[in-house]
């Protein structure tokens, strides 16, 4: 890295590089069957320069041939945007959040199809008719980043994650079931403690029951609760925030939310997922109050974002894939509150328990608007659920249901991945007064 | 087994063979691939308009044209967005029954978003375009920025679509996007080949849909974005018909599923790039024209839907939903008021059923984006359609 930096140096202004190696061994059963394995290893590079002012940027999966890598940066820097924000400079003090487990990095192949077949098994023995799918991943990464200003750092991370479940299908009826778990730490990831709500919903799930159109107090699975999630993350995004996609651009210090509202993202939490030491542009991971009691306190930015807002930046200038860096969650927190989630489903008269939303990523994020198929919800009746609801449409006002709505937040809190937004840990939520729609 | 650092080889070749052995050793029955034939070809471009014929500075030239026009159109336009991109690649296929491929294959696609604000809320209207073949799809589009434009501005002051159940008439975006969603998905060989119980469900000779319907996928179509000479296992791609005169007909086939279920091969088998497995997956997918106008469509709902493009969709085999770009109230047969925030829902089976009415204007649509299965996306894919009429589809929404 040092000599990429170094040959870059006699082209162009600053430079600044990324390089990550990963290797994934993803395992996958469908049908109740051993369906894959697949071991992919990947080394990146990702090389930004500065030349006459303007920021270019090339990747390249080829390690020792870097002048190619180099002639790419510096032939876009001309057709790239200003150098309107600084690299990082000098040393800087990292954070050492604990994100790498040995017993991840030497868990054998065998042992995670050991596990995946239990699953399923453990699925199949009560219904033998179900069929089993599940996808386990054990992913062991290095990431190293160094600029021409000084700044370096560089970590390694295992994460252990994935998700199983059944199908069932009777005629043109289809029950799809399915749990998450994932953590940094072989310990941390019980998949065998999901199988009871699996096969709680399986058994319940089986029976359709009607739900009239109208408006009914839901509780929120964190599954779920991701996609109510999702338009606040994208509003709290330092380039939504710069270019005037966000309608917050003037509400920090704002009560925007209830009370009971706290986002965090913190890149530093000992066995999340989505933590890092360092960011892909050299700023320390941190830990950053978005919303603090329903008042919005901060955005979350990369250097550039924060330079056009003159803030500072917060470690959250994170590549996905190739791109270039872009401001990203690490560890996206919704703090949970103090009721068991029994006791809010247990509060619920005449309502509803959605556990997944099918299509609800696909509205207009900057006005809230959250409307998704209930891919699998349930009624419940005097706290109990009582059978599946299907054809179903939820909608919601994501910035005022959390403001006005807000019923409650569970103790209890999951590891999730929001679609197209990244990894959170988030609690139960209890919701009132939410639309349904659904056939006359 | 996929690795990007050639000096691996000899180690990975070892670990792809443990790896099938483990595999192996669980599953009992053997795998089966269907026999293909071998092929020796080599694939090269036949470009209309070539990109590459553009320098990196006239492309930008080009779209910074689109964004002066989009940042001086005023009032509550705040902010644009616009995406380029154009991919060229050669794919070598080989296998040891002796097939060889070289394939060259050009992805380019973009798209153009005005954005809107306005006391809080932000609106966007986009306009969208791929290919495979022609460059010039991207230039000439002021009138379509224009239009987005005006969306964006016109949807600010669109009152939030009623939830409820409604008749709708769909455009022949989003109709195809339905296609994709709605039965494609459902008619890939890997989610039937070992699960019986939708094997009942998917038996060739079930009706799903009236004498009017026919969805085919398609790999034929020069300049769609699903175009396509061979697939990732080397095998020469057809139209496949799926459902036609509204029986179900055929599916969608690796050499595995195809072989496992002592079907044809038809081509389907597509995998992102080096670093994933093939997996059955959609080319060009479409709804044959049928012989109804707009106004046939319209004239006789009371109180209905026109429902134009998408934003995107979902299925979970049985139920599909959809964010709609835009969307018309329709009173008394008449187009009446624009409305936001519309999205669809419904049941695949009985919404198929529920197609009333199919447009005899099939409009070849290509845009940005693509299809994502099992973490491989987005991967190129096109849908062709005509409008559509359907009965009793759910939106989402305040009652």
């Amino acid at each position: 890295m040092e000599n990429i930096i170094k040959a870059a140096l006699k082209q162009c202004e600053k430079a600044e590089v990324y390089y990550r190696q990963n290797t994934t061994t993803p395992v996958t059963f469908q049908n109740s069957k051993l369906n894959s394995l697949q071991t992919k290893g990947e080394q990146l590079i990702c090389l930004r320069v500065v030349k006459d002012g303007r920021v270019g940027y090339a990747t390249t999966t080829k390690a020792d041939d870097y002048q190619d890598l180099i002639d790419n940066a510096i032939a876009v820097a001309q057709f790239g945007g200003d150098y309107s924000f600084d690299f990082p400079e000098g040393k800087a003090d990292l954070p050492s959040p604990d994100v790498f487990d040995k017993a991840v990095e030497e868990l054998k192949v065998e042992a995670i199809v050991e596990t995946g077949q239990g699953l399923i098994d453990s699925i199949n023995a009560e219904f033998p008719e179900a069929n089993g799918f599940a996808s386990l991943e054990r992913d062991v990464s290095q990431v190293r980043v160094m600029n021409s200003e000084g700044r370096e750092g560089a970590y390694s991370k295992t994460t252990y994650s994935g998700y199983f479940g059944a199908i069932i299908i009777e005629g043109q009826n289809m029950l799809q079931v399915y749990a998450v778990d994932g953590s940094t730490h072989l310990n941390e990831v019980s998949f065998e403690d999901k199988v009871d709500e699996v096969l709680e919903d399986l058994r319940i799930g089986q029976e359709n029951v009607d739900m009239k159109q109208g408006t009914y107090p839901v509780l929120l699975t964190p599954m779920a609760v991701g996609d109510l999630i999702a338009p606040v993350i994208a509003c709290v995004n330092g380039r939504a925030v710069e270019k005037g996609m966000s309608p917050w651009a003037d509400k920090l210090g704002e009560d925007l939310f209830s009370p009971a509202v706290t986002l965090v993202d913190s890149g530093i939490e000992d066995l999340g997922p989505g933590s890092i030491v360092i960011d892909s542009e050299g700023v320390p991971g941190q830990r950053t109050e978005i919303i603090k009691e329903g008042q919005l306190t901060s955005f979350i930015h990369d250097l550039r974002s924060a330079a056009a807002l003159n803030m500072e930046p917060t470690g959250n200038g994170l590549r996905r894939g190739t791109s270039a860096p872009s401001p990203t969650g690490s560890n996206m927190m919704l703090l949970p509150g103090n009721k068991p989630y029994a006791e809010l489903m247990a509060s619920i008269d005449q309502g509803l328990i959605i556990d997944s939303l099918m299509g609800a990523w696909a509205g207009n994020p900057y006005a809230g608007e959250v409307s998704g198929n209930i891919a699998l919800g349930f009624k419940v009746e005097k706290g109990m659920k009582v059978g599946r609801v299907k054809d179903c449409m939820f909608s919601v006002n994501a910035f005022k249901a959390l403001r006005d709505k807000l019923l409650g937040l569970s103790r209890e809190t999951s590891w999730t991945e929001i679609f197209g937004t990244g990894i959170a840990k988030l609690p139960y939520v209890l919701l009132d007064g939410v639309n349904i729609s659904t056939k006359s | 087994m996929s690795f990007n650092k050639l000096e691996d080889l000899e180690a990975k070749v070892q670990q792809a063979i443990t790896q099938a052995r483990i595999i192996g050793e669980t599953r009992k029955e053997k795998s089966t691939l269907a026999p293909a034939p071998v092929v020796r070809d080599e694939v090269r471009l036949a470009l209309k308009t070539d990109p590459r014929q553009y320098a990196l500075e006239e492309k930008k030239a080009i779209f910074e044209e689109y964004n002066k026009a989009i940042l001086a159109y005023g009032g509550p336009i705040t902010t644009s967005s616009i995406f380029y991109t154009d991919k060229f690649s050669t794919i070598h296929f080989a296998n040891s029954e002796g097939t060889y491929i070289v394939q060259e294959k050009l992805d380019l696609s973009g798209s153009i978003s005005a954005v809107a604000t306005r006391d809080g809320l932000t609106q966007t209207g986009r306009t969208s375009f791929g290919s495979s073949d022609d460059f010039a799809v991207a230039l000439g589009l002021e009138s379509k920025v224009e239009e987005a434009c005006q969306e964006a501005v016109d949807l600010l002051s669109a009152p939030v679509v009623k939830g409820g159940e409604y008749t709708v008439v769909v455009d022949p975006k989003l109709a195809g996007i339905f296609a994709h969603e709605a039965f494609g998905h459902l008619s890939e060989g890997d989610n039937v080949y070992e699960n019986k119980q939708l094997q009942e469900v998917m038996t060739l000779g079930t009706r799903f849909g009236g004498d009017h319907l026919t969805i085919y996928d398609s790999g034929l179509d020069r300049g769609a974005r699903g175009y396509l000479k061979y697939d990732d296992e080397g095998v020469a791609t057809e139209r496949t018909d799926l459902i036609r005169d509204g029986i179900l007909v055929g599916r969608l086939h690796s050499r595995e599923t195809a072989g496992k279920m002592g079907e044809e091969v038809t081509g389907n088998a597509r995998a992102l790039n080096y670093r994933f497995a093939p997996i059955c997956r959609m080319r060009n997918t479409c709804i044959a024209p049928g012989e109804a106008t707009f106004a046939d469509m319209i004239k006789d709902i009371k109180l209905g839907l026109y429902v134009l493009d998408s934003y995107g969709g979902q299925t979970n085999g049985e139920m599909f939903t959809f964010s709609a770009g835009k969307a018309y109230m329709i009173r008394d047969g008449e187009l009446a008021e624009l409305v936001r925030d519309v999205n669809l829902t419904g049941n695949v089976f009985t919404t198929l059923k529920n197609i009333d009415m199919i447009g005899k204007d099939f409009t070849a649509f290509e845009a940005a984006g693509g299809c994502g299965k099992g973490q491989q996306g987005p991967l190129p894919t096109s849908e062709w359609a005509p409008h559509l009429r359907i009965q009793k589809v759910v939106i989402g929404g305040e009652g």
